[in-house]
């Protein structure tokens, strides 16, 4: 199971780089354009996608490495076993969570998708950027299924 | 249930979330969620996570945080700290207490193109803490130099810590950025008169190094005009009003990654690391952002953040003392969580109380980013004090919170000029 999120997060993760680097492109292009011509219009609109996709592409690396911050003052002075419990709960329900807004991010994917919408400047359909987003936060859920699968473990082992 | 008592149960809540270990920005998505799921109606609360995530996530502006991550990761890689470190020491070993004072300037430096705390402190102390070492430095001034140094990295812009302040508040990025600079440079110099005193009160704790001859003096500036240039270009182009903040640090991006190309250090494996790297932080970054506007949502619905604003300006105190009050609240969050989620918990409810008291927003920006960047040296979190004693684990915490101990007067001192005479901030305006 670990092998293939550390197989998945990574994949995303040069996805994300590669549009990182796109985003790069594009912002400075459109600096140098707007020196010599005119700018392109639909440039904030493009970068504001390739950030959301920049973004849930990482989460699951994010979160395989434990990038996310928490506070760790009450809990290290709990036993280990009373500690691998809570670890449970708050994993499971973070699991949860985070299942039910991907499963609503795909629902409003295929709802702009069937309604045929588009944006406001370049006037393109947008629902391919909201199933990556959608994509990004499933394979996120698919580590934090890793997470409570190991804090069971511990609970178990403890 | 009174929409008083709602919004408190879902801080309290909130707090309790966090306090069992869940993300900062986990806790807020999902009380945030629920908060409005009983506030509204279902319909309002799954739009919230789905359209409003989507909205959120694909704002333009927020891509200005993994650009400017972006080319600080790809700085790191050019070896600007041991540059700044060694041609810092080149001009001012000379002088009692210099290793310690080149740190700092080394943290400013490196400061100006990191912007994150922790970054500053573990790249700097990498250097520094040997070095200090080895010139027998006492141990409690090296561990206070790096770990007070570190902490410049969130108020010298460009700072993370202040591009997520001005989404959170909804101020400009640029006037943020600008504003920062005097009290940066306050804080450095307080920071220098107060090594220096140190060292006049006690010489043996840190030894005089030699003179360098001016030939080293110069030669130490090369490999590093450039960088300079590239953060003039960066902020100077930002300040102008040429660039947006986003394509201020994309510009930041294309010349680090020529400068690195020049170097001879652009390798695949350099560009994936600082792109991995990059990638984590802003996906930790925004996650807590989208979370903060979630739960925001939730507590404008409440109205409490307006509420407690008007309450606040209601108090028959001077507003000044209603000010200190809520910063020694930042005082106590910075201390005891991370400094970003601190912030981003806490601007919903006490921005609207600075501005109902009269106070300017860029100032109240500032004051909250000086205040809690000061809880990355204080016990119990202090997070900069434990990357310390990672580095050199031969340190004891006693030497470790003993050094920052020194540094705590000239942040105070700080903050009370900046509460005392807001104009230091707001004059560049």
């Amino acid at each position: 199971m670990y092998k293939l999120n550390l197989l998945i997060s990574r994949g995303l993760l040069g996805i994300a780089g590669v549009t990182l680097l796109a985003i790069v492109l594009l912002v400075a292009a459109n600096i140098v354009m707007r020196q010599l011509a005119t700018s392109y219009g639909g440039t904030s609109e493009i970068v504001g996608w390739l950030t959301a996709v920049v973004v849930s592409l990482s989460l699951a690396h994010a979160q395989l490495n434990k990038a996310h911050v928490e506070l760790d003052i009450l809990m290290a002075h709990f036993p280990d076993r009373l500690q691998a419990f809570i670890q449970t709960i708050v994993a499971a329900a973070s699991l949860l969570f985070f299942t039910m807004v991907a499963v609503k991010l795909w629902e409003y994917g295929y709802g702009v998708m069937q309604r045929g919408m588009v944006s406001q400047t370049l006037r393109i359909v947008i629902y391919p950027m909201i199933y990556v987003v959608a994509l990004g936060f499933s394979a996120f859920c698919l580590v934090l299924l890793t997470d409570v699968a190991s804090s069971m473990k511990r609970l178990v082992t403890k | 249930m009174s929409v008083i008592l709602l919004a408190s149960i879902g801080i309290l809540a909130l707090f309790m979330l966090i306090l069992l270990k869940m993300p900062i920005s986990f806790a807020m998505f999902i009380v945030g969620f629920f908060g409005m799921l009983y506030m509204t109606s279902p319909m309002a609360a799954y739009n919230i996570i789905s359209s409003g995530i989507w909205e959120q996530l694909s704002g333009y502006s927020l891509s200005v945080i993994p650009l400017f991550i972006f080319m600080g990761e790809l700085l790191f890689r050019s070896g600007i700290t041991e540059k700044i470190f060694n041609s810092a020491y080149a001009w001012i070993g000379h002088l009692r207490g210099s290793m310690a004072i080149t740190t700092i300037f080394t943290s400013a430096g490196f400061a100006a193109v990191s912007g994150s705390n922790t970054a500053t402190a573990a790249t700097v102390g990498t250097i520094a803490l040997p070095e200090m070492k080895k010139f027998g430095y006492h141990k409690s001034l090296s561990a206070g130099s790096v770990a007070a140094g570190g902490t410049l990295g969130v108020i010298i812009p460009p700072s993370s810590v202040l591009i997520v302040i001005a989404l959170q508040a909804e101020l400009a990025i640029r006037d943020l950025f600008l504003a920062s600079i005097v009290p940066g440079l306050i804080l450095v110099s307080l920071f220098i008169m107060t090594i220096a005193y140190l060292c006049k009160r006690r010489p043996e704790i840190a030894p005089v190094g030699e003179r360098s001859e001016w030939r080293a003096r110069l030669s130490s500036l090369k490999g590093l005009v450039e960088i300079v240039v590239l953060f003039l270009l960066v902020l100077g182009g930002l300040f102008a009003g040429w660039f947006t903040s986003t394509e201020a640090a994309a510009v930041g991006c294309v010349g680090a990654l020529t400068i690195i190309a020049l170097q001879g250090r652009l390798t695949l494996h350099v560009l994936q690391k600082a792109l991995a790297s990059a990638l984590k932080s802003s996906a930790m970054i925004l996650m807590l952002v989208t979370g903060a506007v979630i739960f925001g949502r939730f507590l404008t619905v409440t109205r409490l953040p307006f509420l407690v604003g008007e309450w606040a300006a209601a108090l028959p105190l001077p507003a000044v003392l209603i000010m200190a009050c809520v910063l020694l609240v930042y005082v106590i969050g910075g201390a005891l969580m991370d400094a970003m989620g601190f912030l981003i918990i806490s601007i919903p409810i006490f921005f609207p109380v600075a501005i109902a008291l009269g106070y300017d927003p860029i100032w109240f920006g500032i004051i909250i980013c000086i205040v809690t960047s000061m809880g990355a040296i204080t016990p119990p979190v202090g997070v900069n004090a434990f990357i310390v004693k990672s580095l050199d684990p031969a340190l004891s915490f006693g030497d470790i919170f003993r050094g920052v101990g020194y540094f705590l007067v000239p942040y105070m001192t700080c903050i009370l000029l900046l509460l005392m005479i807001p104009q230091l901030v707001l004059f560049v305006l």
